[in-house]
């Protein structure tokens, strides 16, 4: 019996390492990683439902010898069977669900799951060693399956696993014949099964070994044909999300040129314009054939290229905050507007592409031809390019960049200009590094003096170029606690606040910035109180004849983006924090398209925010914005931890008087919640009692058990009321036995004699004893039990 | 508590009498056995439900009083038989003798032929004696020379058995002891009951009972047997038992569970339980009351106490709503 036990459990357990491995798949490629989880909790609240009926409906017959029960159990099987082939068709129809919202996965990961919760549902019942096997099967299938389209590292490992466990399974299954051979022998010899599994295994091994050292990109290969893929060569999927690669240019595929979605396959452009290798080698017209891709990097109009600053050229060099209203924002799918980037990464992302330093209380202007100093005075800071080779890719690093504590770590974003008509490369702020396939001479690009990437010597930048950036990533914690640098009063430009402006705005940003320790912190907090204390509207602008923009804002309350990035500025500027004026492309989840995996930037997604320095080099965005998302300052599971105790404890002194009156509440509630559900009991009472006779037994009766549950004293189930009350007869007073015996008889009446009518009962009787059990069975009781014992 | 007749035939007897009558009669044993009410319960739903009684104790305990009380109690005639190893089952049924004045074969008729039998040390005599004695208790008729006799109406019978005594003893096997309904054990009294019991018998020489009345007609007996026999058992109670039965009969340490004939007596004492709380129905509870006495003496296997496997199967079982 244990060992028929010991071998069900197994079989559960390689259902579960399937599931996983199933799961492991799923997560990979979802969108909403969050749905898999709750497809999980779904799943795992049928099967316990699955097994409460598999209890509820066959505890009995299993009190019944196992010969009988394997009987019994063949005549069961086809109603779980259909449960469980009903349960399969689950996910089926949770993908069409799906799939009216825009979201979906593969069928093939449609057809996993269905094997999925069917090797699940039968290893949960198998009872027989035909139905363990069945389980066993699926499982082996799912996870085969799973093994080839996601070979991560986890999956070989639940692999590995899965392995071990079906020999052992293999083998107790087979455990009586293996015995009889062993008892049979009588010289020692490996038993017939062994010989056949090393060979088996060893063979596999091998093969795994050589595939490994030969092709250790394809270390698995997908047989045509016979395993179903998404994606690839054939058929672009529109839900496949994941398992194929991710080509650098994120093109479309061979036959479904519309897709832009992630393919291994050949790249396919059909566009007209002159793309980025064209014009190195002066090819223009149609596109060179596929296979004929030629960058000419050695060629002789490069000379007078090297080693130059370049100039940009900018549209305009001044940004006026007296503009007209904004249009709103229309949905995605009714917009006629453009597209221009397409970015993947995380977002929200500000994409910087104009800064501007100088401001006079309504203009802003671009700086003059100044270089930026670095940490040391009067140094001009030369923005250096430097070729850097990672891997196969040469990167273009941004030199002279001090490093700065704020900084932890890199993120990579992949920009695709589509209709972008400028030179300048919208990159997010902090920009390290950068990469464009088959790009690698430095001439290419240049700093502008606004500190904005660009590629001089263009029309506008090619389409369909592909930006690889690398930005570097702000640590909230230590951003709060960073100061600025003692020498940054040298920068001029940044810092400079207009002639004749309100004091007022100094002594604003001091009272906002109270308590603070340092500069990282004053920054947080003017943009967290621009955030909160003032409105984004659409339509608010500064009028003709205002003097001063940032006043009219402070007193209004309410405007749009470049108003709330200028006060936040000024306010920096007040405090001593260099501040700039940004303008570029901002996009959040909102613009993130699913089927393409991509984030789209249109054209009305221009935005206005600011950017500051701690140490005249590095320039961090701050977004004052209501509406807009804060730019990523991420945290370090610690760092969280020590910030949520802090806000707790700082919430906690803000608002002690409502933690002391709720916490007393509470400490009664807990101590007198005897009463309380007494009382509650009571006046549920007075309704019950035109109830009819065998509902209000029936609402005493339950009543009575959550009373008794609610004392400690919890009534079991294989217990009558009489049989558990028999030990509370000492804490129980005369008349209040007297009650509780006169409902129980009538309860007895009403539940075990076949003759019993309620209108026959003794409506007033009964009526009466219950109210009393209401009124005396109350918590008086429960002091005087030591502790709840067991009869 | 229902005030109606437990069944309506010609002769039913309306339940208020019924209890009165019973009332009556437990008083009567409880005056003789005292301190020991629980037991006197037992026995009563054991003659309500028309079950022999098996007493497994040691000696000197009232289990002779208890059986002539009872028998006064019921008008009837009290028998008794001493078990031993030369006993012959002419001995307990009865026999044919030849009257040499009137030349004829005269029965003689055995022990076995009065109201109340008390068996003494069944355990003692051979089996083929033993088994003279259970035909007897099973069919309430014996056939001697062809000629089938019956027994009395309210023929019930109490054995009991010494379980000190091994020496010599034929222990009863399963399927005999299956025929009884139940098995008690009276136990000591306790010390304050042992004093009265003392004060009892001051003044008399002798160990009789104190005269009981009888308190039940000739015939009366069987009426109320038949009529507790009719006390309703709701389908999801009986559903309980044999919940309870199988439970109990799955239990690894049960060799040889309650058999449907157990289910059958143990429904019987179940309705004569109830009767005796006043009641015309039954519920869990007193399947629950008379499910020891009447199960340990059924189930059998390498335990130690009978009392632990049967609350282990009840355990297993909720309570029906």
């Amino acid at each position: 019996m244990r060992h028929e036990n010991d071998q069900f459990a197994l079989t559960l357990f390689l259902a579960v390492l399937a599931a996983m491995g199933t799961t492991a798949l799923r997560h990979n490629a979802q969108l909403y990683p969050l749905l898999v989880w709750i497809d999980w909790l779904i799943l795992a609240g049928l099967f316990a439902g699955l097994h409460w009926l598999d209890k509820r409906l066959w505890e009995r017959q299993r009190l019944l010898p196992p010969e009988s029960r394997a009987t019994l159990m063949l005549g069961l099987q086809p109603a779980t069977a259909w449960m469980i082939a009903a349960l399969a068709c689950l996910p089926i129809a949770e993908q069409f669900a799906q799939r009216c919202f825009g979201l979906g996965d593969p069928w093939e990961v449609v057809a996993l799951c269905c094997l999925q919760v069917a090797s699940l549902g039968i290893g949960l019942v198998a009872q027989t060693r035909v139905a363990a096997g069945t389980s066993v099967l699926l499982s082996s299938f799912q996870l085969l399956f799973v093994s080839f389209a996601f070979p991560a590292m986890i999956i070989m490992l639940l692999m590995a696993i899965y392995t071990l466990t079906v020999l052992w399974w293999l083998m107790g299954n087979y455990w009586g014949r293996l015995q009889a051979q062993l008892a049979t022998r009588t010289i020692s010899q490996m038993p017939a099964r062994a010989k056949v599994l090393l060979p088996v295994v060893c063979g596999l091994s091998l093969l795994l070994l050589l595939v490994s050292l030969v092709a250790p990109q394809r270390a698995l290969v997908v047989l045509n044909g016979f395993m179903p893929t998404t994606g690839g060569e054939r058929w672009g999927d529109e839900y496949a999300q994941g398992g194929v690669g991710n080509g650098e240019i994120l093109t479309g595929a061979r036959d479904r040129a519309d897709t832009v979605g992630p393919v291994d396959t050949n790249v396919y452009l059909s566009s007209q314009q002159p793309c980025l290798y064209d014009m190195i080698s002066e090819a223009y017209g149609k596109p060179s054939k596929h296979d004929e891709r030629r960058i000419d990097v050695t060629g002789d109009n490069q000379a007078e290229h090297q080693h130059e600053r370049l100039m940009e050229r900018t549209a305009s060099r001044e940004f006026k905050l007296q503009r007209q209203g904004r249009s709103r924002k229309v949905d995605l799918t009714e917009r006629n507007s453009t597209a221009l980037i397409f970015v993947k990464g995380q977002v929200p992302l500000h994409l910087r592409l104009e800064t501007f330093s100088g401001f006079d209380g309504l203009n802003w202007t671009k700086p003059e031809r100044e270089s930026f100093s670095s940490a040391e005075v009067g140094q001009p800071a030369v923005r250096v390019l430097s070729p850097a080779i990672r891997g196969d890719k040469t990167w273009i690093e941004l030199q002279g960049i001090p490093a700065a504590p704020y900084f932890h770590g890199l993120r990579q974003h992949e920009a695709q200009i589509i209709n972008l008509d400028s030179t300048r490369v919208p990159a997010p702020a902090a920009l390290q590094s950068w990469y464009v396939p088959l790009v690698d001479k430095l001439d290419f690009f240049g700093m502008s003096d606004d500190d904005v990437l660009f590629m001089p010597n263009r029309e506008r930048i090619p389409v369909l170029t592909t930006f690889s950036l690398l930005s570097q990533q702000v640590n909230a914690w230590e951003l709060g606690r960073a100061d600025r640098l003692s020498s940054l009063s040298q920068l001029g430009g940044n810092l400079r606040l207009p002639e004749g402006r309100n004091p007022a705005w100094r002594e604003l940003a001091e009272r906002w910035t109270e308590g603070c320790w340092t500069d990282g912190e004053r920054v947080l907090r003017i943009e967290s109180q621009l955030r909160q204390s003032f409105s984004y509207v659409d339509q608010a602008v500064v009028p003709a004849e205002a003097t001063s923009a940032v006043d009219h804002f402070l007193a209004s309350g309410k405007g749009q983006d470049y108003l709330f990035a200028t006060t936040a500025a000024v306010l920096l500027r007040e405090l001593g924090i260099p501040a700039r004026l940004v303008t570029g492309l901002y996009a959040d989840q909102r613009n993130y398209d699913a089927k393409s995996q991509q984030t789209i930037f249109w054209d009305d997604d221009v935005h206005t925010w600011l950017e500051f320095s701690l140490d005249g080099a590095n320039w961090l965005p701050l977004e004052p914005t209501p509406s807009f998302g804060l730019p990523p300052r991420e945290l370090t599971l610690w760092q969280w931890a020590q910030l949520a105790f802090w806000k707790s404890v700082a919430w906690s002194w803000r608002n002690w008087y409502l933690l002391v009156s709720s916490g007393l509440l509470a400490g009664l509630l807990y101590r007198f919640r005897g009463e309380v559900f007494d009382n509650c009991g009571r006046l549920s009472w007075l309704v019950a009692r035109w109830l009819p006779v065998d509902w209000q037994l029936w609402w005493c009766s339950r009543w009575l058990d959550c009373r008794l549950w609610l004392s400690g004293y919890r009534r079991p189930q294989t217990r009558s009321y009489r049989q558990w009350l028999r030990s509370l007869e000492s804490a129980l007073e005369q008349e209040t036995r007297a009650a509780c015996d006169r409902v129980f008889n009538a309860l007895d009446a009403m539940r075990y004699d076949e003759k019993w009518e309620p209108h026959q009962a003794d409506r007033a009787a009964i009526a009466t004893a219950c109210q009393q059990v209401f009124r005396k069975f109350g918590s008086s009781f429960k002091s005087r039990i030591p502790t709840p014992q067991v009869p | 508590m229902s005030s109606t007749s437990t069944s309506s035939g010609p002769r039913a007897i309306p339940l208020p009498d019924v209890l009165a009558k019973v009332e009556q009669l437990r008083s009567n044993l409880n005056a003789v056995l005292l301190g020991k009410e629980p037991v006197i319960e037992f026995v009563l739903a054991c003659l309500l439900a028309r079950g022999h009684l098996l007493f497994d104790d040691l000696p000197g305990l009232g289990k002779t009083t208890l059986a002539k009380a009872i028998a006064n109690s019921l008008g009837g005639r009290f028998g008794r038989v001493q078990c031993t190893p030369d006993l012959l089952p002419s001995d307990i049924t009865g026999f044919n003798i030849f009257n040499q004045k009137n030349r004829e074969f005269e029965f003689v008729p055995g022990p076995v032929f009065a109201d109340i039998l008390l068996a003494d040390e069944i355990n003692r005599t051979t089996p083929r004696t033993q088994s003279a004695l259970f035909e007897a208790m099973a069919e309430r008729q014996v056939t001697i020379d062809s000629h089938s006799r019956k027994l009395s109406e309210s023929f019930f019978v109490i054995a009991t058995q010494n379980p000190v005594e091994s020496h010599g003893a034929y222990p009863l096997p399963e399927a005999q002891l299956d025929r009884f309904t139940m098995k008690l054990q009276i136990g000591y009294p306790d010390r304050n009951s042992e004093v009265d019991i003392l004060g009892a018998n001051i003044g008399s020489r002798s160990f009789d009972p104190i005269e009981s009345r009888a308190v039940l007609a000739p015939g009366e007996l069987s009426e109320i047997q038949r009529q507790i026999a009719g006390i309703n058992v709701a389908r999801k109670v009986r559903e309980y038992m044999v919940d309870v039965a199988r439970a109990i009969r799955a239990h690894r340490e049960v060799t040889l569970g309650v058999s449907p004939r157990g289910l059958i007596i143990w429904q019987s004492v179940s309705q004569a339980w109830a009767c005796l709380q006043g009641r015309d129905f039954v519920t869990p509870d007193d399947v629950r009351a008379v499910a020891e006495p009447t199960l340990g003496v059924r189930i059998f296997g390498e335990f130690d106490s009978a009392a632990r496997i049967i609350q282990a199967g009840f355990d297993q079982i909720a309570i029906p709503t």
